[in-house]
């Protein structure tokens, strides 16, 4: 039944280790089909995500019970005190002083992986939406006088009306009262989009812009753009990607990001801009879109799109 | 920006340890035990060692000082339970409308597969899914368990063998 392969052959194949020719001869073999189910099987599978802030909680409370019981067992129970009391109430209050800090500035991060979005609440209740491979943190304490937050990647917000609302990411940072936007600062690009209301958009070279309802700027490469924008939310929350004049580079990346695939080829990329959109369900369509337009030759099989030189 | 930390007892230093390895752990220590409840309190309790140990442990160390934590928790408590290790199938397909026919034995083929993987032996279910669910190189996992790559390589052949075996039995 066993074809006898050497004693680490389908482990160096399932590395992909394998040469070239070990390859097709083992992909001739009746076995190879089987074998390659299993493996093909397991490929999309994982383990479920654990809640991150549950867990935590429970770690916090784990070591706070153990250092309850243990100032128990140690309260001697002698008339004679070896330590004053005030030292206990002293220590008593450097816990309460170090709960109260780590309560005060405990960051809340929520992440999204690729080919996943995300949606949740600020604690004043202003809607966030995390696009693919992102990542958003802030500080609970004093949330309603202090509403700044940080940002990497892409997200849109529905923002209650209150105090200034700030979003910080490397390349600059955008302030507003009420409103609905969306941020996208990737390693490349920076832009801003707003669909309700005002924004102030200020950059690193702490030029001021600001935007009102269906205003939209794009930074990249220091080039700094300033257009129009016609959708009341952003392409993405209805499983699109929309770009407007945007390297193809980074709309390559957002490819990968949106369906957790590896790009091939990306060095034959030059430097041409893309407007359109692709689809977030169905990857032949959406690289068909993208490259087609772009004239770009690719190639796609059943794992993989590699783009060919052109 | 960037600090250097020599230890993990800055509280910002041991939630970014928290957050980015808790997964791992869980996992590694899930394939082990099958119980998903289990393992999420093995890996809080790991964490906890670890925070007090924090003045021993740098950050690039901490994740093998988990690793090893809970392994050994878990052999001290261990007991043979039979319970059914459960992973999740992310359908990423291209497909939108499948044949029901072949959804049905694709639904089966890995109703199967999931039996023969719980029906391994522990050392060769524990590097296997390593490798194949949680991606780490063969080398990390020769790191984690304190096996030569050799042996990797063994039971990660011997593993997909047996698969199929178990597998071509229960079409029989």
């Amino acid at each position: 039944m066993q074809q006898n392969y050497d004693d680490n052959f389908l482990a160096r194949w399932m590395a992909g280790e394998l040469t070239t020719s070990e390859l097709a001869e083992f992909q001739k073999s009746e076995d190879y089909a089987e074998y390659a189910k299993i493996i093909d099987t397991l490929e999309t599978a994982s383990f479920s995500e654990p809640n991150l802030e549950a867990n935590y909680a429970a770690f916090q409370e784990k070591i706070q019970n153990e250092s309850k019981s243990k100032t128990i067992e140690e309260t001697p129970s002698k008339v004679k005190r070896l330590i004053p009391r005030w030292a206990y109430a002293a220590a008593a209050a450097c816990v309460l002083l170090f709960v109260g800090y780590t309560f005060m500035f405990e960051e809340t991060i929520y992440t999204t992986e690729i080919a996943e979005q995300t949606e949740f609440k600020l604690p004043d209740d202003s809607e966030v939406r995390l696009n693919a491979d992102s990542e958003i943190n802030f500080t609970k304490f004093n949330w309603e006088s202090n509403r700044a937050l940080s940002l990497k990647g892409e997200a849109f917000f529905k923002v209650k009306k209150g105090a200034t609302f700030t979003v910080n990411s490397n390349q600059g940072e955008v302030t507003v009262l009420g409103t609905q936007f969306s941020v996208n600062s990737r390693v490349d690009v920076y832009m801003v989009k707003c669909y309700e209301g005002k924004v102030q958009v200020q950059l690193e070279n702490n030029k001021t812009f600001i935007l009102t309802k269906g205003k939209a700027i794009t930074l990249q490469k220091g080039k700094l753009e300033e257009y129009t924008i016609f959708e009341s939310t952003p392409e993405w929350l209805s499983d699109e990607s929309s770009f407007y004049n945007i390297n193809i580079k980074e709309v390559v990346a957002e490819l990968e990001r949106q369906y957790g695939t590896k790009i091939k080829g990306k060095e034959h990329l030059k430097d041409v801009y893309f407007s359109g959109r692709f689809t977030h369900k169905n990857i032949e369509q959406a690289v068909k879109t993208v490259f087609t337009a772009m004239k770009i030759p690719y190639k796609i099989t059943q794992k993989t799109v590699e783009i060919q030189v052109h | 920006m960037q600090k250097i930390f020599t230890n993990v007892c800055d509280e910002h230093v041991f939630k970014n340890v928290f957050t980015k390895q808790f997964a791992t752990v869980r996992n590694f220590i899930y394939i082990k035990c099958k119980d998903e409840a289990q393992a999420e309190d093995l890996t809080q309790d790991a964490f906890i060692k670890l925070w007090k140990n924090c003045a021993k442990v740098s950050p690039e160390k901490a994740v093998s000082f988990l690793f090893t934590v809970v392994k050994n928790a878990y052999f001290n408590i261990y007991e043979h339970q039979k319970v059914v290790l459960k992973y999740k199938q992310v359908k990423k397909s291209n497909v939108e409308i499948e044949d029901p026919d072949f959804v049905l034995r694709e639904k089966e083929f890995q109703q199967q597969l999931n039996d023969a993987i719980n029906a391994l032996s522990e050392k060769q279910r524990e590097v296997f899914l390593l490798n194949r669910i949680e991606k780490k190189k063969y080398k990390e996992i020769a790191e984690i368990l304190g096996i030569s790559v050799k042996s990797v390589e063994t039971r990660m052949q011997r593993a997909l063998i047996q698969l199929r075996t178990s597998i071509k039995n229960y079409k029989l």
